[in-house]
């Protein structure tokens, strides 16, 4: 088992490498300056490199924000000047992580739950319906959701508040359903169709045989065998957790990572663009690392190598 | 006399009758087809988008973009706005709307001296919303099947290569995907969009290249499977080329697969478009795309929300559609439900 | 004479599909008397599986069971049950092997405990008893250093041995009768031998009833007691294993025995049966098999034939057994058993 982690770490760590090289060398191509003030004097944009480091060969600054990184120091801001790029996203980022946690336990308990009834009355009235929802569910990006809860529950019904962060609980509600409502759906639809072929199972049959009662079948030996896949899922929906809070975390108007992500895109903030990116490489990274060790924990088929 | 016929030795009477194949012989694309008729969702959905396509090519003769662009910027303030108004007495659609400043709900279109019905409304320049969403719905359908159609081409090659070659090639070639997924696609779309600037082309461009993973995945693990199979071992034996066998044996057998994952690809592609204009990275103004119609229109959420809900509305339905029909098609390309 | 433990009459299993109603099973009538071994052997679709999952409840959704059936075990009808009334018959009165044990046990549960599982329900043991029975058993089926492997989970295990943690399932809760489906049809040659070992000592130890699927006549051969022979939803012959191997009446019997290698068989001599058997959406309505029986007679293919008795255990459905018929010459290999069974049972009874 450590030999395992211990392998995935060194993979994950040369992965982040690859992708912080590429994302570096990327920045160095995108076009446009991060000096918008049309103010700026030559001689003061050549200062401004200066301190910034901009000046001296690409290979060097490479070489520099490598080893600055491996210090946690991802440069300094354009947009803030004078903020570092870890403090920034260091302050943000319980935020965002709130957030994501939290909408993935709930969607995925939802998922779980009406993935579970939709495979035990397969076929019937409530698995049509869970099915329709569900791929609605799916087909409605994160963003278009939250413009649609932000206008029903915090203009139309005034039930709960419609931007910002910290100051209650409730300003949490809607943007977790957002952000939640896909992993349910995508759930959903897959403890559904793994229940489905486990219920169909030649071990459940032998289980049914045993005549310990339908009840007892399910919970000691369908739950247990159509839920380890869901694992599997944790990962991808990570992914698609990061690309939802950035939207919805803008239009909440949560002072999360996502939302400096999307402001620095216009400002051409290269720093907070290349720390955002390696912190989302990492967190996905590791999320997948973590699904993995559970998934050979849980069951017993997996054998690490 | 009778029993004695009755009891004649008349062996096997109908040999033909023996050996017959009960069900009546389809083809694969019938018998696919008859399976997909039976989900009456799939089916709906067929039909929906069948719709929406004839009706994106067909407007192209009455709705310009150009058109749908123009505004008058001298009577901005009389068309500004305007809610959806059928013409009949439809609640929420009878042009009945509050003005800012005030709570009451009056006949915008009265109010303002306008005597053209909008079926769906006026956006905040006084341009005809359903002008707005045809073209909008045109060119985010335009971006969605061109980013689709480089993915397909991209994707399949890729997998095809990586689970043919196998080895050290497949190796680095699955590494390479390991990498990209390790960056959420949105990022990954925003970069490539920054690299390529703005434009169609490019948006098109950022989205096929974020998309590709999914389908090379697929194909290379339909490709490990197939090449397995004794026709391509035949194919092999009797002296073919690599490439000849995998284009002409594997692609077809993986033809369900690839248009599984291509109903999953487009409306995968119709979000980051939408996702890329509420980033201010998609499709510049005047032109609409459905992305940029809602984010466009998010600010003046509270106000006018049928700005927002109309393109927002149809962009869930049409991704809706193609969801059910890949599920349907999923089941129909599935053997096992043969019998069922 | 004991009374039977199990006695099946008039069975009907019905299927509801997309293309129609499948009459899997078409009136079968058989029993089972304590100890001993009955052995149903057909071809792949003749309804013996089906058979076998009625008798447990546990055929899919869509089958129905006709209202004229019974399957009486002792006084009760179990044809009539719900699903809640199954619980305290199977396993405990009625207990399954299947067919593939790669498959049928829980991957993600220790084998001690799916063991266990069935003698805390039924036998109203504590998680502790059970646990230690469960060790007891599996040293009886012969699962060797069984202390050490109770925790063990099934990827760990041969088939041979898997299928051997099936078998001590399937007697965890002292069942009247087990049903055998199959159960050395997913294993090696040299393994086969040693799992049909194991039933057959468990059954003597605990004279518990064995009905035995297979289309494999070398293993009834070696397992049964009486035979039932089915085709296409029907048992077409029942009687003695001697009977059926040696004094078979029925076409069909015939057929399949000429299509057994023995260590007798001439080169070149194996028979196959021509034709595949009828689609079950559409029955004939004569006799099932006349399509593809060169001794079929006119009747045959009219009229469903009835039991025509040959002997006191032993009786076939085929019109040649009726006084009427002409005398007709089975296939060599057949006319040989008979001669054999002339010569070693006829004259001794």
């Amino acid at each position: 088992m450590a030999r395992y982690i211990l392998k995935r770490v060194l993979i994950l760590v040369i992965t982040l490498w690859i992708v912080v090289t590429a994302t570096f060398f990327l920045m160095q191509i995108l076009p446009g300056t991060p000096y918008n003030n049309p103010k700026l004097t030559a001689s003061a944009i050549e200062q401004l490199n200066a301190t910034y480091g901009l000046d001296k060969p690409v290979l060097v600054q490479y070489w520099d924000y490598l080893i600055n990184l491996l210090h946690g120091d991802m440069g300094t801001s354009f947009q803030y000047q004078n903020q570092s790029v870890s403090m920034l996203i260091g302050q943000r980022l319980p935020i965002s992580a709130q957030l994501g946690v939290q909408a993935l336990i709930v969607g995925v308990l939802f998922g779980l739950w009406f993935g579970a009834i939709s495979a035990r009355h397969q076929n019937q009235k409530l698995d049509g319906f869970l099915g329709v929802v569900s791929t609605l569910g799916i087909s409605t990006p994160s963003f278009i959701l939250a413009i649609v809860l932000l206008f029903v529950f915090g203009y139309q019904l005034n039930w709960l508040p419609v931007s910002g962060w910290g100051d209650s609980f409730s300003q949490t509600i809607l943007p977790t359903i957002a952000l939640a409502v896909g992993p349910a759906a995508i759930t959903t639809r897959f403890v559904r169709s793994e229940m489905i072929d486990v219920l169909h199972s030649d071990y459940i049959q032998l289980a049914r045989a045993k005549g310990i009662g339908e009840a007892q079948v399910i919970q000691k030996h369908a739950y247990r065998n159509s839920m380890i896949p869901i694992l599997t899922l944790i990962g991808p929906m990570t992914a698609n957790l990061l690309t939802g809070s950035t939207l919805v975390e803008n239009i909440f108007s949560i002072p999360g990572i996502g939302q400096q992500f999307v402001s620095s895109i216009p400002t051409k903030d290269y720093p907070v663009i290349m720390g955002t990116t390696i912190i989302y490489a990492l967190m996905l990274m590791v999320m997948i690392l973590i699904t993995d060790i559970l998934t050979a924990i849980v069951d017993p088929r997996v054998r690490l190598n | 006399m009778e029993a004695s016929q009755e009891f004649a030795l008349v062996g096997i009477k109908n040999e033909a009758a023996t050996e017959k194949i009960n069900k009546p012989t389809l083809t694969f694309w019938q018998s696919v087809w008859h399976r997909l008729k039976k989900n009456k969702l799939a089916v709906v959905s067929l039909y929906f988008l069948v719709a929406v396509a004839v009706f994106a090519i067909g407007s192209t003769a009455v709705v310009s973009q150009s058109d749908a662009n123009q505004f008058n910027t001298n009577a901005g303030a009389k068309y500004k706005s305007l809610p959806p108004k059928s013409g009949l007495p439809i609640p929420y659609w009878d042009g009945t709307g509050t003005v800012l400043g005030s709570a009451d709900k009056v006949d915008v279109y009265e109010k303002n001296g306008v005597t053209q019905n909008f079926l769906l409304g006026t956006d905040n320049l006084g341009r005809s919303l359903g002008k707005r969403v045809t073209v909008g719905l045109r060119i985010s359908l335009f971006v969605a099947l061109a980013a689709t159609a480089i993915d397909l081409v991209f994707g399949v090659s890729y997998g095809l290569i990586s689970g043919w070659f196998g080895g050290w090639v497949d190796t680095l070639m699955q590494r390479i995907i390991e990498v990209i997924s390790a960056i959420p696609t949105l990022v990954v779309v925003t970069l490539l969009a920054m690299l390529f600037g703005s434009g169609i082309g490019s948006i098109i461009l950022a989205i096929a290249l974020t998309n590709w993973v999914a389908m090379a995945r697929q194909v290379r693990n339909q490709t490990l499977t197939l090449k397995e199979r004794d026709f391509v071992l035949a194919a092999k034996t009797l002296g073919g080329s690599g490439p000849k066998i995998a284009i002409k044996h594997l692609v077809p057998n993986m033809a369900g697969t690839i248009i599984v994952q291509v109903m999953m690809t487009i409306p995968s592609a119709i979000m980051f478009e939408a996702v890329l204009s509420a980033i201010n990275l998609g499709v510049k103004a005047p032109t609409a795309s459905l992305g940029t119609l809602i984010a466009d229109a998010q600010q003046m959420l509270q106000y006018y929300p049928y700005q927002i809900l109309i393109p927002a509305t149809i962009l869930v339905l049409v991704s809706l559609a193609f969801i059910l029909l890949g599920d349907g098609l999923r089941d129909a390309f599935d053997p096992k439900m043969l019998d069922e | 004479m004991p009374a039977p433990v199990l006695q099946v009459k008039n069975l009907s299993v019905s299927f509801q599909t997309y293309a129609g109603v499948v009459k899997a099973i078409r009136g079968v009538d058989f029993d089972l008397k304590k100890g001993e071994t009955l052995a149903i052997v057909g071809e792949s679709g003749s309804g013996k599986s089906v058979t076998t999952k009625t008798l447990l409840g546990l055929n899919a959704q869509n089958a129905t069971v006709s209202e004229e059936s019974q399957i009486l075990l002792g006084e009760e009808n179990l044809a009539g049950y719900e699903e809640s009334d199954w619980d305290q018959v199977r396993g405990a009165k009625i207990a399954m092997v299947f067919q593939d044990p790669m498959t049928s046990l829980d991957p993600t549960m220790t084998i001690g405990k799916q063991i266990a599982e069935p003698m805390e329900k039924h036998l109203g043991m504590s998680a502790k008893e059970a646990f230690a029975a469960a060790l007891a058993l599996m040293k009886d089926v012969g699962i060797p250093d069984a202390d050490k492997h109770i925790n063990d989970y099934p990827h760990q295990w041969s088939g041979g041995m898997r299928q051997r943690a099936v078998i001590a399932i399937a007697l965890a809760a002292e069942p009247d009768v087990l049903i055998a489906d199959e159960p050395t049809t997913a294993l090696d040659v040299t393994i086969q031998a040693q799992i049909i070992n194991v039933i057959k000592a468990q059954q003597k130890k605990r004279d518990m009833s064995v009905i035995f699927i297979t289309h494999d006549l070398g293993v009834v051969a070696d397992v049964a007691d009486r035979v039932a022979v089915m085709y296409a939803g029907k048992i077409v012959e029942k009687g003695t294993v001697n009977e059926i191997f040696y004094n078979p009446k029925h076409p069909y019997t015939w057929g399949l025995l000429s299509s057994m290698p023995t260590t007798s068989t001439a080169l070149g001599s194996l028979h196959a049966i021509p034709g595949t058997p009828p689609d079950l959406l559409y029955p004939p309505k004569g006799d099932a098999f006349a399509n593809r029986n060169a001794y079929a007679l006119d009747i045959d293919h009219e009229k469903q034939p009835p039991f025509f008795k040959v002997s006191d255990t032993h009786e076939a459905a085929t019109w040649l057994l009726d006084e009427r018929a002409p005398k007709v010459e089975p296939p060599v290999e057949i006319q040989k058993r008979q001669a054999f069974w002339q010569e070693n049972f006829v004259k001794e009874g």
